[in-house]
């Protein structure tokens, strides 16, 4: 009963650890010879809760309060870090999704994105797949030859599945040869060890085939950001042209209907006028006594009288008179 | 980042629930990890002579990884651990020696090399594997065998070496299943856990009452019994969090774990350098690897393998490791981004008429 009255002003909610650290310190202080055995694994909670009502029930009940705010708390944050751990996630792979996108529109805009350099076919014997004047874009890294994991794929007889490595710096093309055979470098020949380096104009010579290294847009070459700043501004300008557009496809759509609309009228009128006509000639028959002759019934068949072929029969239709012209 | 620092909190509040002092000193670990993060990212963005840092990579890697040997003590039947002489804090060097073995891998394996050329990077992973498993600490050691593997046939090796290599696993893994007994009751545990409950299997059994007494949502912060489980704080972390928080947080825990690898699977694919891409394929597969074994085993879909959940257990050397490589994963997309606009500007010079 006395232990339990030092623990009964404390916060019923104390974690495990430190209420186990300061009753251990409080019996050794206050009562030394006193043997404690308590065991923090296998204490029951709901034995100390009802030590606790005998004791004191104001205070027993202000900790069963704190205790089911604190188990209130603590669910409900288990319901907002679900929450966001699910947003972080989301937005994390929308971000990627935002990022592919971007990264699909540049590569629209710009195809050689990333390839400085291309390789042109000078010269080429005895081949159908490749010809003079054919080109191959570099890539910043890769193989060279004619397997077809190579990054740059050459389809030609004389060149090795794999003939060389080759990276992209600031000095050049280096180039590794990977095949016993190796390459020629404007004349030179470079073997399995050496490393050659290729600047623009150089030509180089696999076996029967001759390429020559340029840069990938010759001569109107201009830097990314150069780019990228000029097809913005591009969009920006075509955005703004855009309502005037609408304004004029708006007026055209308009002019387009009314044209229709006058059509529409004058065929109406003529339709009208012919079936005038042929009520005219019929009734004029009927007063003659023409009909009774076998003569064709004009009313009968006023369009056949008429010769108005059967398909405007039945569009001609007069909806005020409900009978046909 | 924010990934990685999501992660970092939700260990904090788990930690700070189950344990405050252990959960204070993770915070001081997570802003040293902050520092070795920088500096890993400085060092791969800028360092441009790589081969030296190989070799001193290679060095320090093995000199780390004989030093529990040397001087550590056996602790939970490994002896992978040893104290910092004067500040008294324990180290696991086989964490740190991640980072070591992802560099060599990469630059030893980029640009195509040949075999011979690979020759020093290959036989420092296998002196690792050798050095962890005198340790026994199995665990790392299996990571650092997938790392290298992944990081293999990701440079272009030939696929009679993968296949050679993954033969050579397997029969590693059937010897050490004859020779260690831990490992043999490792995989006991794991078919039937049920079949020692108070000894062996207790472990597994408290995790998994754990994760089914938390329910969809949990039975709340700071409620629960996480101190049942032994390694609560560390390697059962992930069972504390379904407990407290609930099954459906462990899922989007995981589905955050998969978004940062995602991230770094983006890197490895739009990288224009073989080095670049090989380093974010090393950590990738270093991280992927290690959070694949610790969420499965806890869940006993494969047998318990004794390491940490990255960012998310308690551990200095883990949090680290974690943070140094995603500092490695921050210098590759910051050397690709440098190296497009170089690529660029420099062309643009030649080509201007």
């Amino acid at each position: 009963m006395f232990l339990f009255r030092i623990c009964d002003g404390r916060d019923y909610n104390t974690r495990k650890s430190d209420l186990q650290g300061v009753f251990s310190n409080l019996v050794d202080k206050l009562l030394p010879n006193y043997t404690v055995i308590l065991s923090f694994h296998q204490y029951d909670d709901r034995i100390q809760k009802k030590e606790i009502e005998k004791t004191d029930g104001r205070r027993a009940g202000r900790n069963n309060m704190n205790e089911a705010w604190y188990r209130v708390c603590g669910m409900a944050f288990s319901v907002f870090s679900a929450i966001v751990a699910g947003l972080v996630a989301f937005l994390s792979l929308r971000q990627n999704q935002c990022e592919e996108k971007a990264f699909k529109r540049v590569r629209e805009d710009l195809p050689s994105l990333g390839d400085v350099y291309v390789l042109r076919v000078v010269s080429v014997e005895g081949s159908r797949r490749i010809s003079a004047g054919d080109r191959f874009s570099v890539p910043d890294e890769g193989t060279l030859g004619s397997a077809r994991s190579c990054d740059i794929v050459i389809p030609y007889r004389g060149v090795h599945s794999k003939t060389a490595f080759f990276w992209v710096e600031k000095d050049g093309l280096h180039m590794i040869p990977l095949s016993r055979e190796g390459f020629l470098t404007d004349g030179d020949r470079a073997r399995p060890g050496d490393e050659a380096i290729l600047r623009e104009g150089a030509e180089l010579q696999i076996g029967k085939i001759i390429l020559r290294l340029i840069t990938a847009e010759e001569g109107s070459f201009i830097p990314l950001s150069l780019r990228l700043k000029h097809k913005n501004e591009d969009r920006t300008k075509e955005r703004k042209k855009e309502p005037e557009a609408n304004l004029e496809k708006a007026r055209r759509k308009e002019i387009k209907n009314l044209r229709g609309k006058r059509r529409a009228e004058q065929r109406n009128e003529t339709r009208t006028d012919k079936g005038k006509a042929a009520r005219a000639k019929a009734d004029a028959r009927r007063t003659t006594g023409s009909a009774a002759c076998g003569k064709t019934d004009g009313r009968k068949n006023p369009d056949k009288a008429s010769g108005t072929p059967s398909f405007f029969r039945i569009r001609s239709r007069d909806r005020s008179s409900n009978r046909r012209i | 980042m924010a990934l990685t620092n999501f992660i970092c909190g939700t260990g904090f509040v788990l930690l700070l629930t189950v344990s405050p002092e252990r959960g204070e000193r993770q915070m001081l670990y997570y802003f040293a990890g902050l520092i070795l993060m920088m500096a890993m990212s400085l060092a791969v963005t800028h360092i441009h002579r790589l081969e030296m840092l190989s070799a001193l990579a290679i060095l320090a890697g093995l000199l780390l990884l004989a030093l529990p040997l040397l001087f550590g003590e056996w602790v939970n039947g490994a002896k992978n651990w040893v104290s910092l002489p004067g500040f008294g804090i324990p180290f696991q060097p086989s964490e740190l020696v991640k980072l070591c073995l992802i560099l060599v891998l990469a630059q030893a394996f980029s640009r195509q090399p040949s075999l011979r050329q690979m020759f020093p990077a290959l036989a420092f992973a296998v002196a690792c594997l050798l050095l962890l498993m005198l340790q026994r600490d199995l665990g790392t050691a299996l990571i650092y065998y997938l790392t290298t593997l992944i990081v293999f046939y990701a440079a272009g090796g030939s696929l009679p070496l993968v296949a050679l290599g993954l033969m050579g696993g397997t029969g590693a893994a059937v010897f050490g299943y004859k020779m260690f007994p831990h490992v043999r009751l490792r995989v006991a545990m794991w078919r039937n856990p049920w079949s020692d409950p108070t000894g062996g299997g207790y472990q597994i059994i408290q995790a998994l009452l754990a994760i089914g007494s938390g329910g969809l949502f949990g039975v709340g912060l700071g409620q629960g019994s996480p101190e049942k489980i032994p390694a609560y704080d560390n390697d059962f972390i992930f069972a504390v969090a379904c407990e407290q928080l609930g099954q459906v947080f462990g899922i989007l825990l995981l589905a955050v774990y998969a978004a940062l690898l995602l991230r770094g699977a983006v890197l490895v694919l739009r990288a224009r350098r073989s080095f670049g891409m090989l380093l974010a394929c090393g950590v990738v597969a270093c991280l992927g690897t290690q959070t694949l074994m610790i969420a499965a085993g806890v869940i006993k879909l494969i047998p318990l393998t004794g390491v940490t959940m990255p960012f998310l257990s308690y551990g200095g050397s883990s949090l680290l490791s974690c943070m140094g490589m995603i500092g490695i994963l921050h210098g590759t997309d910051a050397r690709e981004r440098r190296a497009i606009e170089t690529d660029f500007s420099s062309a643009g010079k030649r080509g201007e008429p």
